[in-house]
Order: structure tokens, then C-alpha cells, then sequence
């Protein structure tokens, strides 16, 4: 039964959770290709290609996880279920969240075998690249268009979320405590610390940003819980 | 056009504002994100205001402030407009109407991005109240709508018909993703990074052109431009804009003549 739920799941979400992030890594091997043609260097690949999936990949799975909340048409029959709708609900968000995930590995492996993955630290240990800020973005984006259930809205959240961090990311050190939450801290480094060891400071963030999507996370959990607000979601 | 086609566009654009104006999320996400330089800048205008810059440049810098990020929240609120009927199954419905499919679109862009921009346009005119209480000169006024004629409209026109037009040919999550990104690289990226971008360009949808060009208010990437680009600037973005609209009609005409 789960397993048949689960291939359910996967048939359901749609082209477009397949597609956009397959679109958003296919542009990260456009560019290295192209830099590679045009003869620079294996370190600026790899600090290009260690941002792009820093940055680029969060905001994809995010934009597309949130249209998978609240999209049910008719969600009083999906309620009346013994089948949990909130479990249907997570089950879509692992699917969404796991497979930008492979895909991610799949191009860490692909850019290290070539020697154009340049973050100094383990293999294993260096996804949390693209992991930390992946998880954090969808759960807060997901969270928020559950609050004020509208997927639209959450999507606005999560991309001006990036683009802020992304333009005003500076603001983020001048306090110690607002730097652990920067979504894009391996970018930073690379712009400030030749030859971009990871610091303690950089896992510490890492580790920070991921216990805060938990957080997030157990936000969207508690509000699936509550069917009537699922029930009142604006449909304007 | 006919009264009746006219009747049709006008009866749409209503609609459109209305239905959009009502959506509490346009007002929060759009009015927040248009704020947010201001308030992430430590409550300061782009130009000071006790500098003694001229009223016009401290009046175009504060337009270009707004849309740093506003447009952002304006193009992702609007991109879900084209799909709504799409999904709602109203399509096959609105085509059987005397009401032509021209008047339904152009309807659609002008009244959903009219009511999209009224929160930045709110902002905007919150600040620009303020600037003219502080120059204590009421062409500011006046001034101010010239301004946000000639910096904001080309550039939110420009991006709400691609918002209004691509969404008919993309996943809605994949475009939010483009957009999100172009927003980022053709009008917040520094030239300076060497990435090719369209930030400081003739086509940087923001408005430095126009803001640099005409009132000499600082751009947001540091170019200086004379007055010729912007308008250069405004005929490119509204072209853009244009063409976006057309290349969706004809693609909407396309695919309604295949059933």
C-alpha cells in the first residue's frame, strides 16, 4: 500500500517537478561547458559551479515545492479520507525535495570526477552546499503559503528572501548570530577567503540553517494539521 | 476598435483590477518588498535629502529605490493570471462570449498589473509626500507622477506582459524561477562582476536609464547615461513589452484554433 502511494505520488506531481530543476542544472552545465571552452581556469569553474548550486538550485525546488500545497481541488473529499492528508501532502514534498537532491549529488559527482568541484572539505560533508540552503528555503516557503494559504504568496516569500540575502547579504555579518542564518555563507567565503577553506564558522552555519528548517518543517506539520484552514484558502 | 470591442477591454480591465486588488497577498508581498531598501538602508533616501540635491533627482533616486525589489513581487503575483482561467476551466467558457480573446488579454495585463503596481504606487507616493514636505515645494507633486511615468511604468510594463505572456508557454514555477533570477542578474547585478548582464543597459527594466538620463539621479549600478538613452530606454522596454503581448495572442490564437 505505501509503495503504491508513493508511485502515485510520483505520477502526480507533474512535469513541472521534474523539469524545472532538470532546466536549472542543465544552465549550470551550459556555462561550465562553455567556461571550459573558453579556457578558464578549473578553480573559477569550481567556484562558479559550487555557487550556482549554492544559490540557483534552492530557489527552484522552493518555487516548485510550494505549488504542491493547497493545490487539491477539492480538499474536503481528500479530508474525509481515512487516508491522512497531511501524510499525502509530505509525501509530494519529499518527492519535490528529493529530486533536486539527486540531481545535486549527481552533479557534485559529475564536477568532482572533472576536477571542477573546488569545496575543500569531503565529499559527503560538501553537499551541504546546495542541502542547507535547499531545505531551509523550501520548508520556510511551503510554511508560509500554508499560513496564509495561498502558494502564490509563498513563492514571493522565498524569492525575496533570495534576492535580499542575495543583494543586501553584507548586512547579514554585521551580526554574528544573523551570519549563521545566511543561505549563501560558501559564496561568501569564496569571495572573501582565498583559498575558501570551510570554517568552523561555515559548518556552524550550515548545521544552524538546517535545524531552523526542522523548525519550519515541524511549522508546515503542525499547520496540515489543521483542516479548516485548509479548507479556507482565497481562491481569487 | 468598435464601442462594443472597447465596452468588452474596459468591462475586463475593471474586472481584472478588481479581482486583483482584492487579494490581501498583492498588497503585503509587493508594498513589503518595495519598502524593504528603505528600511534595509536605515530609513535613508538614495539621494539625502539635506544635501540640497535638486527636488527632481532626489524625487527620481526615491523611484529608483522602490524598485529595487517591488517589480519582483509584481511579476511573480501577476504570472498566475493567464493559468487561473487555464485551471479553472473558464477558458472553452470566456471563447464562446461575443467578448474577443484581445480584449479578455489586454484586459487581463492592464487591470491585474494596474492593481499589482497600486501597492508600490502607494510607497512610492508615501515617500515622494514626505520629499515634498521636506523641500517644502509642492511641484513635488506633479513632479512625482511625471517620475513614476517615466522611471517605473516602462519597466513594470515591460516585465508584467512577460509575467502576463510566458506563463502561457511555461510551468508557473519554472518561470517564477526565471524571473526570480532575471531580476536578479539584468537588474541587480553590479556590470562591475564582469557577467555579462542587462544591469546598466538600455534595457535594465529597474530604470536607471530614465532616473540617470532625465533627472540625474544616481543609477543603481553607478552608470551615467545622457538623456537620448533613456528615452531610448522607454521605447525599447514598452517595444518589449509589445512584443511579448503579441507573440502571446498569437500563440493563444495557435492553440485555440487547434480544437
Amino acid at each position: 500500500m505505501s509503495v503504491q502511494l508513493w508511485r502515485h505520488e510520483l505520477r502526480r506531481v507533474g512535469w513541472a517537478v521534474w523539469g524545472t530543476p532538470l532546466v536549472v542544472l542543465a544552465f549550470l552545465a551550459v556555462v561550465v561547458v562553455t567556461m571550459a571552452v573558453i579556457g578558464e581556469s578549473d578553480q573559477r569553474i569550481g567556484r562558479w559551479s559550487g555557487r550556482y548550486l549554492e544559490i540557483a538550485l534552492p530557489l527552484g525546488a522552493a518555487l516548485v515545492a510550494v505549488t504542491l500545497v493547497n493545490c487539491d481541488p477539492i480538499r474536503e473529499l481528500q479530508l474525509s479520507l481515512p487516508l491522512s492528508y497531511r501524510a499525502t501532502v509530505l509525501r509530494r514534498l519529499a518527492v519535490a525535495m528529493s529530486w533536486p537532491a539527486l540531481l545535486a549529488t549527481i552533479a557534485v559527482a559529475g564536477l568532482a570526477v572533472v576536477g571542477w568541484w573546488r569545496i575543500p572539505s569531503s565529499l559527503v560533508s560538501s553537499q551541504l552546499v546546495w542541502l542547507a540552503p535547499l531545505v531551509w528555503l523550501t520548508s520556510v516557503a511551503v510554511g508560509s503559503a500554508l499560513l496564509v494559504r495561498n502558494p502564490t504568496t509563498g513563492s514571493v516569500v522565498a524569492a525575496g528572501i533570495w534576492l535580499i540575502e542575495l543583494v543586501f547579504g553584507g548586512l547579514f555579518f554585521l551580526h554574528d548570530w544573523l551570519s549563521q542564518l545566511h543561505l549563501f555563507f560558501t559564496s561568501y567565503l569564496f569571495s572573501t577567503f582565498p583559498p575558501d577553506a570551510p570554517t568552523s564558522d561555515w559548518l556552524v552555519n550550515r548545521l544552524v540553517l538546517l535545524s531552523t528548517a526542522g523548525l519550519a518543517l515541524l511549522g508546515v506539520w503542525l499547520l496540515l494539521g489543521r483542516d479548516e484552514r485548509l479548507l479556507l484558502e482565497a481562491e481569487a | 476598435m468598435t464601442s462594443g470591442a472597447f465596452t468588452a477591454l474596459r468591462g475586463a480591465i475593471g474586472y481584472e483590477f478588481r479581482m486583483q486588488a482584492r487579494r490581501k497577498a498583492v498588497w503585503i508581498t509587493v508594498g513589503l518588498l518595495s519598502v524593504f531598501p528603505f528600511v534595509a538602508s536605515g530609513l535613508r533616501f538614495t539621494v539625502d535629502l539635506s544635501s540640497g540635491a535638486p527636488l527632481p533627482q532626489a524625487v527620481a533616486g526615491w523611484a529608483l529605490q522602490c524598485m529595487l525589489f517591488g517589480p519582483l513581487g509584481f511579476g511573480i503575483m501577476l504570472a498566475d493570471r493567464l493559468r487561473r482561467e487555464h485551471r479553472l476551466g473558464a477558458t472553452e467558457l470566456f471563447d464562446t462570449l461575443p467578448v474577443s480573446m484581445d480584449g479578455r488579454l489586454w484586459g487581463k495585463y492592464l487591470g491585474a498589473a494596474l492593481a499589482t503596481m497600486a501597492p508600490l504606487f502607494l510607497v512610492y507616493a508615501a515617500g515622494a509626500g514626505y520629499i515634498a514636505i521636506r523641500y517644502n515645494d509642492w511641484r513635488a507633486i506633479p513632479l512625482a507622477v511625471a517620475v513614476f511615468l517615466l522611471v517605473n511604468i516602462p519597466g513594470l510594463a515591460f516585465v508584467g506582459a512577460f509575467s502576463i505572456a510566458c506563463p502561457a508557454v511555461l510551468w508557473t514555477p519554472l518561470y517564477w524561477v526565471l524571473f526570480t533570477g532575471y531580476w536578479m542578474w539584468g537588474n541587480n547585478l553590479d556590470p562591475e562582476t564582469g557577467i555579462p548582464t542587462l544591469s546598466g543597459t538600455w534595457l535594465e527594466a529597474a530604470g536607471s536609464a530614465t532616473a540617470n538620463g532625465f533627472f540625474n539621479a544616481p543609477s543603481l549600478n553607478g552608470t551615467t547615461v545622457a538623456p537620448w538613452e533613456g528615452v531610448l530606454s522607454i521605447a525599447l522596454l514598452l517595444g518589449g513589452a509589445l512584443v511579448a503581448m503579441l507573440a502571446c495572442r498569437f500563440y493563444l490564437k495557435a492553440v485555440a484554433q487547434r480544437y
